[in-house]
């Protein structure tokens, strides 16, 4: 026998309530277009009137959502959205593109936790100890100390990290989704109780650029945690305590000083000069915009202050040299969700514990690209012994542990 | 799961649909298996696209959009709406456990006393704890195969049409996986 669960009114008004705002409806065009009164309305958005069937769905469609997204078990994540969203409205109001991206995040958020209920493994986190700011401190240095002492937390010594998406969601518990923002946006942080912190890095721009906003993001981690914020790619004027310390953050933890300072120096041993080459040399061993590899070493002293800007304004051209010199681009995915996140929904689709239409929905494409994502998570290639590759489905679920 | 005979009235779910589609003989295979074939709404709404060889390269994938409209104007498919207190009721319990779609297709086929045509494990399952019986793509490819008495090369170039165009092979546990990969093989 089936055993639905009940849909729980105070849930679904919740739900109701927060798809109404995110479309930009008041209770009384909500009650217009369901043809009922704004106390009637207010009353199922609290939950005390339990919603009909038809007004669901006629709600449902007002609201752009589907009504599995209303009435689904589990409660919604409550503080994330409305927190954003004043930090938006203060920064861009009325911006679409960044509404439509506060809804993505809320939708991954809960997707994210609906997967880890089903599946029965909930994130782990591991959050770094938070670093106040006071008045009589130097944010830079505060910052460095805190790249330090992060790294060392993570056991990463003071080499380029590559994978840093990767790393930040397994050994931290960062919930990190490449989403379409505006392009003089680099990414979005929220935090809310039940889901942790929830970052959205700007899915436009180039790999070395999302991984700066990435280590950017995860100095708001650490410095302003239960602050929603959206960072620019430029700020007019000062930047506040904060940014500048996310800022000075993210640099000091892609690129730590020490392995940085003894490069340079072998460089320079070597050659008895650093020249632009090495520039670019280093700013792909790191991983970094070469922007953002010569403000590092003038920030360390290593270079002339001025360096970037000079070369900037003799039109030095990033994407010729790195041609010149043939380094390769480095391998990096801009896949909208994070791959723990897209195994959780093929493993529950594989076990019939979400539908293919879900699925579709949990990562947001067309049903054919839904299953030739299962294609690729579920096989597994194999070189044979006469040397010939053969692909074979993966057997994700066959135990190691019985013997049978 | 129970398997529905033939002939029969099915409620046919967005997967099934895509895999129809892909399979370049949709009209030939409902017509040969089933008595109606009915999607709802929302099935066309994400019944979106199937992939084609790139004309460029062949060996490259692209989508391709479908187009039911044709098919609905030809009768071929009978679209259908959630009609009545009863289905909506349905529908939006079912929508608890699984996508619009899926919902949709099963409240209509609990309602209206129907069969439901889906390869989808998930739905198979809930169809199957409510009494709905269930037909799949590789039975209908079977039906259509044994009832119209179709060449093999049409048999087996469907289902690879379905494999390549539609990303679709049946999962182990489905009762006609050995079939398919028999008529996939000769």
């Amino acid at each position: 026998m089936l055993n639905v669960p009940s849909v729980d009114p105070k849930c679904l008004g919740q739900r109701l309530f927060e798809a109404r705002q995110a479309r930009g409806l008041t209770q009384q065009e909500a009650a217009d277009y369901l043809q009922c009164s704004r106390p009637v309305l207010i009353a199922i958005e609290k939950g005390t009137r339990p919603a009909k069937p038809d007004e669901i769905i006629k709600l449902a469609s007002l609201y752009g959502r589907t009504v599995h997204e209303l009435v689904r078990p589990g409660e919604p994540v409550s503080d994330l959205q409305p927190h954003l969203r004043a930090a938006v409205s203060r920064a861009e109001p009325g911006n679409e593109e960044m509404e439509q991206a506060i809804r993505d995040l809320q939708q991954f958020a809960e997707n994210y936790r609906q997967l880890e209920t089903l599946m029965g493994t909930p994130m782990t986190s591991n959050y770094p100890p938070e670093v106040p700011l006071t008045d009589h401190v130097k944010v830079v240095a505060v910052a460095e100390d805190a790249a330090i002492r992060e790294r060392s937390r993570l056991g990463l010594g003071d080499q380029p990290v590559y994978e840093l998406r990767e790393l930040l969601e397994a050994n931290v518990g960062l919930r990190i989704m490449y989403g379409d923002l505006p392009s003089h946006i680099a990414g979005m942080y929220a935090y809310a109780g039940d889901v942790g912190c929830c970052i959205v890095i700007n899915r436009r721009h180039p790999p070395e650029r999302r991984r700066a906003s990435l280590s950017h993001e995860y100095g708001h981690v650490i410095m302003d945690r239960y602050s929603p914020g959206v960072d620019y790619l430029t700020y007019p004027g000062r930047k506040p305590g904060n940014e500048r310390f996310a800022e000075s953050f993210g640099m000091a933890f892609l690129m730590p000083a020490t392995s940085l300072r003894r490069r340079f120096h072998e460089i320079v041993s070597t050659k008895g000069d650093f020249q632009v080459a090495d520039l670019c040399r280093l700013s792909h061993l790191y991983f970094v915009s070469v922007e953002a590899m010569a403000y590092r070493l003038e920030g360390l002293q290593l270079i002339p202050e001025g360096t970037m800007e000079h070369l900037r304004e003799s039109r030095f051209e990033v994407r010729k040299a790195k041609g010149i010199l043939d380094l390769p681009e480095r391998p990096e995915t801009d896949d909208r969700y994070p791959a723990r996140y897209i195994y959780l929904a093929v493993h529950a689709y594989e076990q019939a514990k979400i539908s293919e239409g879900q699925l579709a929905r949990f990562l947001n494409v067309d049903r054919v690209t839904a299953r030739e994502i299962v294609e690729r998570v579920s096989q597994t290639t194999n070189v044979q012994d006469d040397g010939s590759v053969e692909e074979s489905r993966f057997p994700s679920q066959k135990s190691l542990l019985s013997n049978t | 799961m129970r398997c529905a005979g033939n002939p029969m009235r099915v409620v046919v779910d967005t997967c099934c649909l895509i895999n129809l589609y892909a399979s370049q003989r949709l009209q030939a295979i409902v017509a040969a298996s089933v008595e109606q074939a009915i999607i709802p709404k929302p099935v066309v709404e994400e019944c979106l696209y199937i992939r084609q060889a790139s004309e460029e390269d062949p060996n490259h994938l692209v989508p391709m959009t479908i187009n039911l409209r044709p098919l609905i104007d030809d009768g071929v498919l009978l679209l259908t709406e959630l009609t009545g207190e009863a289905e909506l009721s349905q529908f939006v319990q079912l929508a608890a456990l699984i996508d619009d779609c899926e919902a949709a297709c099963l409240a209509i086929a609990v309602l209206r006393g129907l069969a439901i045509a889906t390869d989808d494990k998930r739905a198979i399952h809930i169809a199957t704890d409510l009494g709905v019986s269930v037909v799949t793509t590789p039975q209908l490819l079977k039906n259509w195969a044994e009832h119209a008495s179709v060449a093999q090369n049409e048999v087996t170039n469907a289902i690879l049409c379905i494999e390549r165009y539609g990303r679709f092979r049946p999962h182990a546990l489905c009762a006609h996986t050995q079939w398919w990969a028999e008529q996939r093989a000769l």
